[in-house]
């Protein structure tokens, strides 16, 4: 334990002197003779702009290695440690992809668990699909009940109250989970202190250009994050579609609210709060559908970025109070910065940038900037994808990701933040699924 | 015009249409959604699908003796 912390320190020191060190560097090299206080605002707010986009990309890709490194070297002990586990599969008309999500959970490498599919209130066939494969299936039993719709929240409560075991893995019924996640997953729950664990969510429809960037999206953007939160322990989002918990967690913090769009996101913050520590798994592996078309994209993301906001409201008294537990603050002010902060910084600063170059006559500066922070996305893709292990193919997405994907769904999350402060009324959006998995 | 010229106009133009597009895209999927008609469930008042709501009548007091 004391040479995670050390590592940790380690990493701090060389993020914070290798910052340091090229301000040294460049600052006596740096010739800007210009007059127009325009400019010169301009060139300040760039350069923060710069800095802060490469110490984030540092401090993630710094962590997120260290995580890589600790967990491909845990030795685990000769002790196995495979408590029962139920899975919650919450369902809401899922007719199209019900039956194969149930299969996949049939064949994990685990010794004995229970599946729970919770249709909750399906107007489709779900619950006659979901039932055809109830049973007992050696390893596995599989229960399907049926409740009044209530929304995801309401459907994973009950499958809560409806466990008999000490821990569950909440997952979305549209779905599938790799072969070795519990079995890969479950041993951090040696540690008392570990309250979830949050899994690894793969884009499985890699069929057009929207979803091969969210694919990269998914690696790049929210892995690389969440496994450098997972470092110090304080994953600060569970992801719908693969998070494991202890049970008594979830009790203590009164499971799932419907109070929030990001019902994940409050959940994992209540954890936090409660003095929990989150880790992350990569092994542990949900396939899901991401959307395929842009309007799709468009409103996944509104209510996403307007969850997390209502997510952040709720508990904003912890945003305030780094004393309870460092990590758990810092985690929280991620959160904070990545929702707001980040794609303000991602569309103004270039569109700022581009237009003082522009006002400066100097559009190559243009070019230049855009080659280092497209650079910059290459080289974080090539880490991220090589780690995982993934489709090397994703890595030149990078450069469509910087120009197109980012300035997109960045433009819709501050709507959607404008949205929300405004209070402008809002839907479930429930996503329309092709059933491809 | 040399090729850094070229490209850097490139780059802007593509930026600049970028951000213009993504607002229209945003525009566009809000008025979609404002024409969407209303949920099933919503129309029926919020009441469930599969099962009929049952409303327990208050308990009336045993009468004494």
């Amino acid at each position: 334990m004391r040479a995670r912390y050390l590592y940790f320190v380690i990493a701090a020191a060389i993020v914070l002197l290798t910052v340091a060190g090229a301000v040294v560097f460049m600052l006596p090299r740096t010739h800007v003779d210009v007059q127009s206080p325009q400019l010169r605002i301009a060139i300040v707010v760039v350069t923060a702009f710069l800095m802060i986009t490469m110490l984030r990309y540092l401090v993630l890709l710094w962590l997120g290695y260290l995580q890589h490194v600790e967990s491909k070297t845990r030795v685990d002990s000769e002790e196995r440690f495979e408590p029962l586990v139920t899975i919650l599969v919450p369902a809401y008309n899922e007719e199209a992809v019900i039956q194969g999500a149930i299969r996949s959970l049939l064949e994990l490498d685990y010794p004995a668990y229970d599946v729970l599919v919770i249709d909750d209130g399906s107007t489709d066939q779900t619950y006659a699909k979901a039932a055809e494969l109830e049973g007992y299936y050696g390893r596995a039993t599989v229960r399907v009940v049926s409740k009044s719709n209530g929304g995801k929240a309401s459907a994973l409560n009950t499958g809560i109250g409806l466990a008999r075991t000490p821990f569950v893995l909440c997952m979305d019924g549209d779905s599938r989970l790799a072969v070795g996640t519990l079995k890969h997953a479950m041993p951090h729950f040696r540690n008392p202190h570990v309250g979830a664990v949050a899994g690894n969510v793969k884009v499985v429809n890699r069929r057009n250009m929207w979803t091969r960037l969210q694919a990269l999206e998914y690696i790049e953007g929210l892995n690389m994050a969440r496994r450098a939160q997972g470092f110090v322990h304080a994953v600060n989002i569970v992801p719908g579609p693969i998070g494991i918990f202890r049970r008594d967690a979830l009790s203590r913090a009164g499971g799932y609210d419907s109070d929030t769009y990001a019902e994940d996101a409050d959940l994992t913050l209540k954890l936090l709060t409660d003095g929990w520590h989150i880790v992350y798994e990569d092994q542990a592996i949900a396939y899901t559908e991401a959307p395929e078309t842009l309007f799709d994209l468009l409103k996944q993301r509104y209510r996403w970025t307007r969850g997390i906001m209502q997510a952040l409201r709720k508990h904003s008294s912890a945003l305030f109070n780094p004393r309870k537990r460092f990590a758990t603050w810092v985690s929280l002010q991620s959160m904070l910065f990545e929702a707001i902060a980040w794609p303000v910084m991602n569309v103004f600063g270039n569109l700022f940038f581009s237009l003082a170059a522009l006002a400066a006559g100097a559009p190559v500066y243009v070019l230049y900037w855009w080659l280092l922070l497209t650079w910059l996305d290459v080289a974080a893709a090539l880490h991220t994808v090589a780690m995982e292990e993934e489709d090397l193919r994703l890595v030149p997405l990078a450069i469509l990701y910087r120009f197109f994907f980012v300035v997109t769904v960045d433009v819709a999350k501050l709507f959607a933040t404008a949205e929300e402060f405004l209070n402008v009324k809002m839907g479930w959006g429930k996503l329309e699924r092709a059933g491809r998995i | 015009m040399d090729i850094n010229m070229l490209l850097s106009t490139v780059v802007l133009v593509s930026f600049i249409v970028t951000i213009v597009l993504a607002v229209g895209s945003y525009l566009a999927f809000k008025g979609r959604e404002r024409r969407r008609p209303e949920p099933e469930l919503r129309r029926r008042g919020g009441e469930p699908v599969f099962f009929e709501r049952i409303y327990l009548q208050p308990k009336k007091a045993d009468a004494p003796g």
